[in-house]
């Protein structure tokens, strides 16, 4: 069994990187109506994703109107459970959904080598920021968020807290103070400690433990750790999450950091034997219009990708407005994921 | 036909043999003791016969029919035996009349009839009053009538008692004995009684098994296996021997035989039709009860003078341990026969008739 | 037995063989039953071991390696994370005794007051997901923002408290979760012992406390051994509180390193091989506990079970009254206090005030709308069922372990233990590969729940049925065998309701481990199949900690309720759970 996983395996390997190029050449990208019709025909759809379960259902919603007939479900993970479902589900044969969303690009990137998903050609891909889309059109960022960094409103005043990455990463007093999601656990964590990285230089990662940084498992409990009070400080968390919290009425506000916010990006994907691909790749291109965007921007407290959605979130400033750094998946897989392992290396969890 | 035939049957556990090619019949009615100390098989034995062990090799038969040979294993329940446990093992969650009635039941029989049959046996062991009681409401004594009862009630070709009066205190026992035994001699019950106690079996008991090392050393009635030990280890295991290692001289008079051995000098000996060659080795076993004392010195054979070395008064009986030309005799006899006190001179003598004499195995 | 030994002479192979067909055919159904229930339990716990092993003897591309094993083993921090396993396992095991031990004394032999709340209470800090009381001790010690340090600084003026997050925070909040195994063990053990022990050595002189103390205590080891072998095991193979505490220390257990194999990216065969080396320490464990249990005979329940008298401790029942509120105190009370505070809130965080509070997060339970009904049904579902199977086959596996001489018992044993400390995330990939295919595509449905969670606390069920059977003496049995009843009838109308405390005891704890089993939840459930634990985990992850809270407060009065109808069943006294 385990020699026909094997075999299975190399199969998939071997496949996609002879299609990829040639065959993107030539595949006409279908009318959303000849999608809608063929995913009607499928009669549901299952997305799987980090979005927020209310936010999906607003947004799951909206799409039924638009396109009724097709049955919509929704499971939320963050990403490493998900990648875990999706893992357990790869290992059983078995795939259970016809979206995903990650904000993994390691594991988008392995996802497209591996040939576990198909590329979903977009009519309008130009309207894309760049850095955004796999050029071979595997995977989309569904939203991109910044990572704000959060302060305790009741631990600090407004003139108290930091400002500058610079000076959290290096001045005595934040020692202590500091709350992350453990960079090595996921994309968004990555991204924000790729962003100080650049800000202060490499060598802050020597003496890291020393700045007794309360690490957690995901973005939902750093966050959570400022909240309460545990830290009274984060370099960067997701900024729905943020955003979200701060609407509930929990004591935080954001930081734009002087040296600029690092953004993430939740890629979504259609899954290569999907058991509904049309129905996925329609709510895929579905989500990516205008309409899509602006509602996803809505219910989910994202920014847009496409640079004809000037939307944001719950009153924050548009992108445009904002000093931002977008790091392109290249640099976030390589050097990001460098720069995670290091830092587990000098905090001792490596 | 004999009830119970034990054909030859061993069972090894581990290259031990516990039980070592026994053979035994029991006769309808016959109630016969398993004796022996701790380990000696015994147990094992009767484990076999109830069939929760298999014997390694030979055969049992009940009634004619083989119930286990090393092809055959019939299961207990279909055995038709009962059996009386060592801890009574009555059933903590059923009442005593409920204890009773299980086997009834499922034997099929109604529910007046299984009542009317519990009542009769409880009846006989006199726990009719105790019917609804738990057994942890029941004295030792009054669980042991009913899992006398509890195996009387199923009427059993063979009657197996496990140890049955050794958790009881010793008062008890001794009532116990003589009451089971007015109960089997009434109901002629076929049993098969283990016990490690000497008194226990001899009343119990129309035959006694003695056992050793896996092996039934002699079988025979109370008299037999004391009076006429055939072995040395059942000569000494059943009641009190003093024993001298002896050289035949030759024959004697009235079927007796002449010894010499280092303690005692001389002595003349019954040989019990037995043949023995002169100058053979042998052992000489003089029970303590059998040595008579007397204040006045008598003549002829087996008469000695001795001294008092240890005197324990015991009631009805006199416990002395007495130096005869440096050996010690212990002697044993009734306390009216007279007053003797620690380094009294003394005369004894012993009936050549109650001088077992045996051969040195070898 | 002073026997002579025989070398033992070969029987025509034949003969032999004739014979052991004859005893199976005579006991027939005895022996369907019990080649059934072998044949389930090999089935569930060596088929996906076998899966794993094979696993982690091949690479990627199917090609047979020791590469795997090679890797995990030069893996930087796995040998530290394996030291840390140990010492908090070692450290967890030794804190449980410590507050276990005074307590089920205090319980089950004294005059101290309260003695069922006590049992109840110690039974709650028993249902409690490890993960959940990680989070309310973050909640409760967070070094800055905990509520006992905020306290212990604004009252006090402790500038510098005391941090959960450390080695030591991780073996308390692992102590407040697994001491109530050896409580209830200490408790039941002590329950039935012949008090008599106990008044010979008042009778020798010694003090009621010294007599009772130095006496029972050595009595009832084996059953001390035992469950601290399982509170050592327990503690290896936990996953929640480790993760929830050891990153935010920096460091890692076997567990949790186990577990960063299986992401960024998966490494199955890794984890695989990684895990399995948790097999040496059930084997240790099993050596150990049969070389402190084996010369040692167990208190047997006789026909007349003699009712021990409480000993008087005068003024140290108080103390002890004391000692074991504060213990409840800590492993109960607070952590209970802070779920049920935030499940009561709009939203947590907020200050406890009385527009702050709802009762909505109570109300999702029923909203069909949502997967939390459909847990609650999974959940009860999935727990029953698996308690049920496990105490049915762990009775007729223990009794041929008990009451037979076969050979291969020693190893049947091991089978029936071996996936105790297995890390359950591990243990479910062997799962989740070998029941992909037809005939065996159960992956994605909630058969999947029942075989797994059977194949992963059958041990708990085998041990405690195990203890049970060893204090039933074999002459009851033998007694119903006497009267007429088949072996199949003996266990149905002797056995079973003789040890119905000891499998209620068994049931009972299968259950509650059950229902909060999270481990091997994450990797087996899809959609549809989500459990409560599950549910829990979502919300955690959601950062919607309320509906985290409501929801255990749910599972714990859940498990509370369960006891209580189970005790009405059982009767009071059948039941010392």
């Amino acid at each position: 069994m385990r020699h026909r996983l094997g075999t299975l395996l190399l199969g998939i390997l071997t496949l996609p990187i002879g299609l990829t190029h040639e065959a993107l050449a030539q595949a006409t990208v279908p009318t959303m109506d000849e999608l809608y019709q063929a995913a009607k025909a499928e009669g549901a759809v299952d997305f799987g994703g980090a979005v927020k379960e209310d936010a999906a259902q607003e947004l799951l919603q909206a799409f039924s109107k638009k396109y009724p007939g097709i049955k919509v479900s929704y499971t939320r993970r963050s990403t490493e459970p998900m990648v875990q479902l999706i893992e357990a589900d790869r290992l059983a044969n078995k795939v259970s959904f016809d979206l995903i969303n990650l904000t993994e690009p390691a594991d988008m990137v392995r996802y497209k080598t591996e040939g576990f998903v198909q590329p979903v050609p977009l009519p309008d891909r130009d309207v894309l920021l760049p850095g955004t889309y796999d050029p071979d059109n595997y995977y989309y960022a569904l939203g991109i968020t910044p990572m704000y960094g959060i302060y305790n409103t009741a631990s600090l005043k407004k003139a108290e807290a930091p400002t500058s990455l610079k000076a959290l990463v290096s001045d005595p007093k934040w020692i202590g103070k500091v709350a992350i999601s453990r960079p090595s656990r996921g994309g968004t964590g990555a991204a924000a400690l790729l962003n100080v990285v650049d800000a202060v230089g490499v060598d802050f990662l020597k003496n890291v433990k020393e700045r007794d940084i309360l690490l957690t498992r995901g973005n939902e409990a750093a966050v959570s750790s400022v909240i309460s009070g545990e830290r009274p400080v984060s370099w960067g968390v997701s900024g729905y999450r943020a955003l979200e919290a701060k609407a509930a009425g929990s004591p935080i506000e954001l930081i734009y950091w002087d040296e600029g916010t690092a953004i993430a990006q939740f890629m979504g994907a259609v899954p290569t034997k999907a058991n509904h691909p049309n129905a996925g790749k329609l709510l895929l291109r579905w989500l990516m219009t205008k309409e899509g965007q602006e509602l996803h921007v809505k219910a989910a407290d994202f920014y847009s990708p496409r640079k004809d959605v000037e939307l944001a979130p719950r009153n924050e400033p548009p992108l445009s407005k904002l000093k931002i750094n977008l790091f392109g998946n290249d640099r976030l897989l390589k050097t990001g994921q460098e720069l995670s392992s290091e830092f587990d290396k000098a905090v001792g969890l490596k | 036909m004999s009830k119970l035939e034990i054909d030859n049957v061993s069972m090894s556990f581990a290259g031990i043999r516990a039980v070592n090619g026994v053979s035994l019949r029991v006769e309808e009615g016959e109630t016969v003791v398993l004796l022996g100390s701790s380990g000696c098989g015994k147990t094992t034995l009767l484990r076999l016969i109830a069939g929760f062990l298999r014997p390694t090799s030979g055969a049992i038969r009940v009634n004619g029919k083989v119930v286990a040979s090393e092809a055959i294993m019939v299961p207990p329940e279909r055995r038709s035996l009962s059996m009386v446990f060592q801890s009574y093992a009555i059933w903590p969650h059923k009442t005593v009349a409920e204890n009773l009635s299980y086997g009834l039941r499922l034997r099929g029989l109604d529910k007046i009839t299984t009542a009317e049959k519990v009542r009769v046996a409880l009846a006989t062991v006199q726990m009719d009053a105790y019917a609804d009681r738990y057994s942890a409401e029941l004295s030792g004594g009054q669980q042991q009538r009913v899992a006398l009862a509890r195996a009387l009630v199923l009427e059993p070709e063979i009657l197996l008692f496990d140890e049955p009066l050794s958790n009881l205190d010793a008062a008890l026992r001794e009532h116990m004995r003589f009451e089971i035994k007015a109960l089997l001699t009434k109901l002629k019950i076929t049993s098969i009684y283990v016990t490690h106690d000497q008194n226990e079996a001899m009343v119990v008991a129309d035959r006694i098994a003695v056992m050793n090392n896996g092996r039934i050393e002699q079988v025979g009635s109370a008299e037999d296996v004391y009076y006429r030990s055939e072995t040395d280890f059942v000569a000494k295991f059943i009641g009190l021997a003093n024993v001298f290692d002896a050289e035949v001289l030759g024959p004697a008079d009235n079927n007796c035989i002449r010894l010499r051995t280092p303690g005692l000098g001389d002595v003349l000996a019954t040989s019990g039709n037995r043949h023995f060659k002169d100058g053979s080795a042998v052992k000489l076993y003089i029970r303590p009860e059998n040595i008579r004392i007397s204040p006045q010195a008598g003549s002829g054979e087996n008469h000695r003078r001795g001294q008092v070395m240890r005197r324990s008064f015991l009631g009805a009986q006199l416990d002395l341990l007495i130096d005869v030309g440096g050996t010690a005799l212990r002697v044993v006899g009734p306390s009216a026969a007279g007053e003797r006190h620690v380094d009294a001179s003394t005369f004894l003598s012993f009936d050549p008739a109650d001088c077992l004499v045996l051969t040195t195995n070898q | 037995m002073t026997g002579v030994t025989f070398p033992t002479k070969a029987r025509p192979l034949h003969l032999r063989a004739l014979a052991i067909f004859e005893d199976l055919r005579q006991e027939w159904l005895r022996t369907i039953i019990m080649v059934a229930a072998v044949g389930i339990v090999g089935w569930l716990v060596l088929y996906p071991l076998a899966i794993l092993f094979n696993l982690g003897l091949h690479s990627r591309t199917g090609a047979f390696t020791f590469d795997n094993y090679i890797t995990v083993f030069s893996e930087p921090g796995l040998v530290s994370a394996l030291v840390n396993s140990i010492v908090i396992s070692a450290g967890t095991t030794v804190a449980s005794l410590l507050i276990a031990l005074p307590m089920a004394w205090a319980v089950s032999r004294t005059t101290m007051p309260g003695k069922q709340f006590i049992r109840l209470a110690v039974l709650i800090a028993f249902v409690m997901p490890n993960f959940i009381t990680a989070i309310a001790w973050i909640l409760l010690a967070g070094p800055n923002a905990g509520l006992l340090n905020v306290f212990m600084r604004e009252v006090f003026g402790v500038a510098k408290g005391w941090s959960v997050f450390s080695r030591g925070g991780l073996i308390l909040v692992l102590t407040f979760s697994f001491y109530p195994l050896i409580f209830f063990a200490s408790a039941a053990a002590l329950d039935n012992m012949d008090p008599s022990y106990e008044e010979a050595a008042q009778m020798a002189g010694a003090s009621a406390w010294r007599g009772s103390l130095g006496i029972s205590l050595p009595l009832v080891m084996p059953a001390i051994v035992s469950s601290s072998i399982f509170v050592f095991l327990e503690a290896m193979g936990a996953f929640g509180a480790p993760a929830a505490i050891g990153n935010a220390a920096y460091f890692h257990t076997l567990t949790t390193k186990i577990y960063e194999l299986f992401s960024y990216p998966p490494r199955f065969e890794l984890a695989a091989a990684a895990a399995t080396p948790i097999i040496a320490f059930t084997v240790l464990g099993l050596m150990l506990q049969r070389y402190a249990t084996g010369r040692r005979r167990f208190n047997v329940i006789s026909a007349k079970p003699k009712v021990a008298r409480a000993v008087d401790i005068g003024i140290g029942r108080w103390i002890l009254f004391a000692f074991s509120m504060l213990v409840i105190f800590a492993s109960v009370a607070l952590p209970l206090f802070v779920l049920v505070r935030t499940s009561l809130l709009s939203r947590w965080g907020l200050p406890f005030t009385w527009q702050n509070l709802t009762f909505k997060n109570y109300a999702a339970l029923f909203d069909t709308s949502t997967i939390l009904p459909r847990a609650v049904g999974n959940s009860l579902m999935v727990s029953a069922g698996t308690a049920s199977i496990c105490v049915v086959l762990a009775l007729v596996i223990v009794w041929l372990i008990e009451r037979t001489k076969l050979p291969g018992r020693a190893l049947l044993t091991f089978i029936c233990t071996v996936t105790f400390a297995f890390p359950g995330i591990a243990l479910a990939v062997g799962f989740v590969l070998g029941y992909r295919e037809p005939p065996l595509a159960l992956y994605g449905t909630i058969w999947l729940f029942f075989i797994a969670f059977t194949a992963h606390r059958f041990p708990f069920a085998f041990q405690f049925v195990r203890n049970g059977v060893k204090q039933l003496s074999t002459e009851l049995e033998e007694a119903g065998r006497m009267s007429g009843a088949s072996w199949t009838r003996t266990l149905v109308d002797i056995s079973v309701p003789l040890l119905k405390s000891g499998m209620m005891a068994a049931w009972m704890m299968v259950f509650a481990v059950t229902l909060r089993e999270l481990s091997m939840a994450v990797l087996l459930n899809v959609r549809g199949t989500e459990t409560m634990p599950i549910a829990i985990f979502n919300f955690v992850d959601n950062g919607t900690f309320e509906s985290a809270a409501a929801v255990s407060v749910v599972l714990i009065a859940m498990s509370i309720l369960s006891v209580a109808i189970l005790r009405r069943i059982a009767g009071k006294a059948q039941m010392e759970v």
